[in-house]
This record gives C-alpha cells, sequence and structure tokens, in this order.
C-alpha cells in the first residue's frame, strides 16, 4: 500500500485518538550484552532514568561475574574448594559465603522430588564426560569406558548423602562432587531479579543464554517470547522460531536442549545432560521448556524432566510441581501439558514440515 | 415506519456536518486499519539490520539488504558472518566447537545467537520487533 497514504491514516488516527491518551507514558528500554556466567547475557530494563538504568546493569555484571568463580565446581572458587576437600573424604567449611549453603539445601529438596534425576552430585561423572574442556583448543574427545562409568553409578552419589553441621559440610559417600551446572543459572537470575528490585527497576527481562525471568511488563504490555526449533538446520526455508509466548510480571522460561554443549566422536553427539542412573547422556529427548515463577526451580525441573524422557517427565513434573511444560522428543513429538497448551502458540504453519505436530497431553492429572 | 427522509431530518438535528465528519472518518479509518494490520502487515517483525557486536562495544550495523561477509576480530581471532537474502549466520569462527557456525540462520528480528569464546554476537533487529527475546537454544 502507498507508504504516503498509511503515513495520513496515521496521523488521522493519532489526532482522533489523541483525546484518549491516557497519562501514562512509555519508559525508556535500556539493553547491554553481557558475555559472562559463561554464556550471553541480554538485560532489557524500562526506566526512565538513564543513571538508575546503568547502575543496575553494573550491579548485575559484577554480580554475575562473582558469582561464576564462586560455583564453578572446579576452579579455585569456594565451591570448588569444597569439592576438593570432599574429594580427600574431609570436610569443608562454608566461610563467609552463605550463598553456598543454599544451593546445597534447595537442590537437596528439589533433588528428591525430581526423584534424584535433577542430581548435582554427580560432579565426577560430569568431570568425566570432559565438558570442562569442552572450551579447549584441539582437545581430543575420548568417550570414557563404560567400566569407569558404571563404577561412579554404582558409588550413587546422593544429595542425601550430604550433611551440614555448623557450617560445615560432609559427605558420608566419596564419591559425591557438586556440579550445579542445572541449577546456577537460575539461582543467578533470581538474585539478579532482587539487585533489579533494589535498583527500584519495576520492568525489566533478563535473558541468559535462552533462559529468561522477566519483571513487570514492556510498557503495559506482556513481553512477547520467541521459542527457538531445537532443530539445527541450515536449510533457511526452516522456520527458526517454532512458538510464542507471553510472559507476565516475575515467570521464567527455562529451556534444557541435547544443543546446548556437546561433542561429537564418530558422528554421533555426545551432549551435557548425564543421566545420573546410566552415567551416559540421556537420551529420548531434544528439549524441555519449563514456564513457572521460580527460575531456580524451573532451572532444575528443565533438567529432571529432560532426562525423564517422553514416558516419564508428567510423573516427575507432577511431583516437583510444574504445571507448565513442553517436551521435544528425539522423533519430533511435542508433548505439553493443557496449561502450557493454553499459554503458548505454536508456530504451526511454520513448523509443521519440521516437526510432525503430534500433540499429546498425558499431562491430565497435572 | 420511519422514512430515510425522517431518519435524515432526525439526522441533521442532532448532528453537525463535522459529527458526519468525524463519523465517517471513523469507518474509513478503521476499514484502513483491518486492512493494514490483516492483509499488508509483511513487514511486521521483518528483520532488516544485523547488528555485530564485540564483547562489550557497541554494535556495528549492516543492512540485511545487502548480501556480504563481514569479517569481524574477536577475542581469539577472526570471525565470519554471512548475510544472505535478508537472512544473517556464522560461517566461520575462530573458536574450537563452532557451535555458532552450527547455529541455524537468524531470520527474525529479536534473534540471537554468539561465538562465546570469540565473544562476538550478532543479532537482527527490525522497524517494529515481533519478539522481546528469545528463549532456547543460543
Amino acid at each position: 500500500m502507498n507508504t504516503y497514504f498509511n503515513y495520513l491514516c496515521s496521523t488521522l488516527l493519532i489526532i482522533f485518538l489523541s483525546a484518549c491518551q491516557s497519562s501514562e507514558h512509555n519508559q525508556k528500554v535500556y539493553q547491554q550484552q553481557l558475555f559472562t556466567f559463561g554464556t550471553l547475557v541480554d538485560i532489557t530494563i524500562l526506566s526512565d532514568n538513564s543513571e538508575q538504568a546503568s547502575q543496575a546493569i553494573n550491579a548485575i555484571s559484577s554480580e554475575f561475574d562473582r558469582l561464576h568463580s564462586l560455583w564453578h565446581p572446579w576452579n579455585n572458587g569456594a565451591l570448588g574448594e569444597i569439592n576438593k576437600n570432599l574429594a580427600r573424604s574431609e570436610q569443608a567449611a562454608i566461610t563467609g559465603e552463605q550463598s553456598i549453603l543454599r544451593l546445597i539445601e534447595d537442590s537437596k529438596i528439589l533433588s528428591e522430588k525430581s526423584n534424584g534425576l535433577f542430581n548435582p552430585a554427580i560432579g565426577q561423572l560430569v568431570r568425566l564426560w570432559q565438558f570442562d574442556k569442552i572450551e579447549k583448543e584441539n582437545y581430543q574427545f575420548k568417550i570414557p569406558t563404560s567400566e569407569t562409568i558404571q563404577n561412579l553409578v554404582t558409588q550413587n552419589p546422593q544429595m542425601q548423602d550430604i550433611l551440614i553441621h555448623d557450617q560445615k559440610i560432609r559427605s558420608s559417600n566419596p564419591s559425591v562432587s557438586f556440579d550445579f551446572g542445572a541449577f546456577a543459572k537460575g539461582v543467578a537470575i533470581e538474585n539478579m531479579m532482587q539487585i533489579l528490585k533494589t535498583h527500584h527497576i519495576a520492568n525489566a527481562l533478563i535473558n541468559a543464554g535462552g533462559d529468561l525471568k522477566v519483571l513487570g511488563t514492556k510498557n503495559g504490555k506482556a513481553w512477547r517470547i520467541g521459542i527457538k526449533n531445537p532443530v539445527i538446520t541450515h536449510d533457511s526455508s526452516r522456520k527458526a522460531i517454532i512458538a510464542a509466548i507471553n510472559l507476565n510480571d516475575s515467570e521464567t522460561l527455562f529451556t534444557s536442549g541435547n544443543y546446548e554443549r556437546f561433542f561429537e566422536i564418530k558422528g554421533k553427539r555426545y551432549h551435557h545432560i548425564i543421566d545420573p542412573r546410566s552415567g551416559y547422556p540421556a537420551t529420548g529427548t531434544q528439549s524441555v521448556t519449563i514456564l513457572t515463577q521460580d527460575a531456580a526451580l524451573a532451572d532444575a525441573a528443565s533438567t529432571a524432566l529432560f532426562i525423564a524422557g517422553p514416558d516419564q517427565w508428567p510423573e516427575i513434573a507432577k511431583k516437583m510441581g510444574i504445571q507448565h511444560v513442553m517436551l521435544i522428543s528425539d522423533d519430533n513429538t511435542i508433548y505439553m501439558t493443557p496449561a502450557m497448551a493454553k499459554r503458548i502458540d505454536l508456530l504451526t504453519e511454520a513448523k509443521a514440515e519440521i516437526i510432525p505436530i503430534i500433540l499429546k497431553q498425558p499431562g491430565k492429572s497435572l | 415506519m420511519v422514512s430515510l427522509a425522517k431518519v435524515l431530518t432526525i439526522s441533521k438535528e442532532l448532528l453537525t456536518p463535522a459529527d458526519i465528519l468525524i463519523i465517517i472518518s471513523a469507518v474509513f479509518l478503521s476499514t484502513w486499519l483491518y486492512y493494514f494490520f490483516w492483509f499488508d502487515n509483511n513487514q511486521q517483525g521483518k528483520a532488516d539490520t544485523l547488528l555485530v557486536q564485540y564483547a562489550e562495544s557497541l554494535p556495528q550495523e549492516y543492512p540485511l539488504n545487502q548480501d556480504q561477509i563481514i569479517n569481524i576480530q574477536g577475542h581469539i581471532g577472526p570471525s565470519l558472518i554471512e548475510i544472505k537474502q535478508g537472512k544473517a549466520r556464522f560461517i566461520h569462527s575462530s573458536c574450537r566447537n563452532q557451535f555458532c557456525v552450527f547455529h541455524s540462520w537468524l531470520s527474525v528480528s529479536g534473534d540471537t545467537t554468539a561465538c562465546l569464546p570469540n565473544r562476538i554476537s550478532i543479532s537482527l533487529k527490525g522497524t517494529s520487533s515481533q519478539y522481546d527475546a528469545i528463549a532456547g537454544r543460543q
């Protein structure tokens, strides 16, 4: 249509509607991208005050950096030191930093609720798969021998093996080693929400490598989120976004996928989500997306449901109190809870060729 | 039955010419709105610019309507980014895993991907963004 005609109509509309203008005004949008916490973090803040926005962004940036080194499982940070002590079967003291105590205590509860599928005590098993070497140049990945895997699986490290008394951690099982890779980002995002609130920011979005949480609205409208197609392809006719969803105040969306961190040997992909029952990368699932209000819970649950797979996920979701789930299985079937189906707009037209949509709703009892 | 003439007479008594103008304009504009948003909306959410950003520096902008290959120096070496037919992707990066290269084309406004070791991100932007953020794989 003629551009000038559209301009004319828009102008007329503005004149007519100016009488209906509300007293509310639009806040300015501030955006910042950070490479931190081992990922790309995008921060969007709505504010009238640029100073306020930049102070909040700086505070978030330093907190992400601080938590990253503090919670790193194998470095010389606080958690790394605890792991070294546990490996020597010594008790480890938690000094000065209560955040690790909270990580351990909260994940203990969630691990139990997930029937042990979310298990941050399997740090040794994760390390056996060398995912700490994933950024190293020219590193030759090897599949661990089945004996070493079996040995660790048999030792059965569990969060319940951990005893905390008087700021000291002991493990009754020497194979326990913490790795909060499936929990830390969620907890960190919750911390960042607190920082936003202390800076009096009511409307914001933090997206940490595709896992995100929103505060308030985007100038009165719900935040509109696109969900990526987990199927990686360079065929440009396939749609990159398979679904869209509106998020309201304090809602969070977390996804676990087999495409996030992996290596390939002889064309076979070995991804980073290790099934604690087998010791091998979990099979049957391509991705799990969780919607809830608690990012820490969402993080743990997306991992647990990924491992649970197409058959078991409804049971685990129910136990963990998760109502909104979308799981895409290896055979491209999309599973959803009824609550998720109500919220999500599947871009069916776009993805009918990519993923045969068989909407099963086994989560009826949820 | 009330005749048309009578309705017009009543209308003349109740409505001023300005009122009639407003009513005609309202009918016309609502038709236009319907047309604009339902049939002429190919441009809604369409990306027109590629933003390439190294670390926390200011992003550089490239128009998506010019096919080209961009060579940008990152933290550990160069990255090559291709713009083709309004879409963009990494075609090479100085990193071990090439996760960024493995990533599909970016075609939707708001979509982002990054080479983490090289600290380079690419994202698409348009005049009106369809999404405020993209969840899932990055």
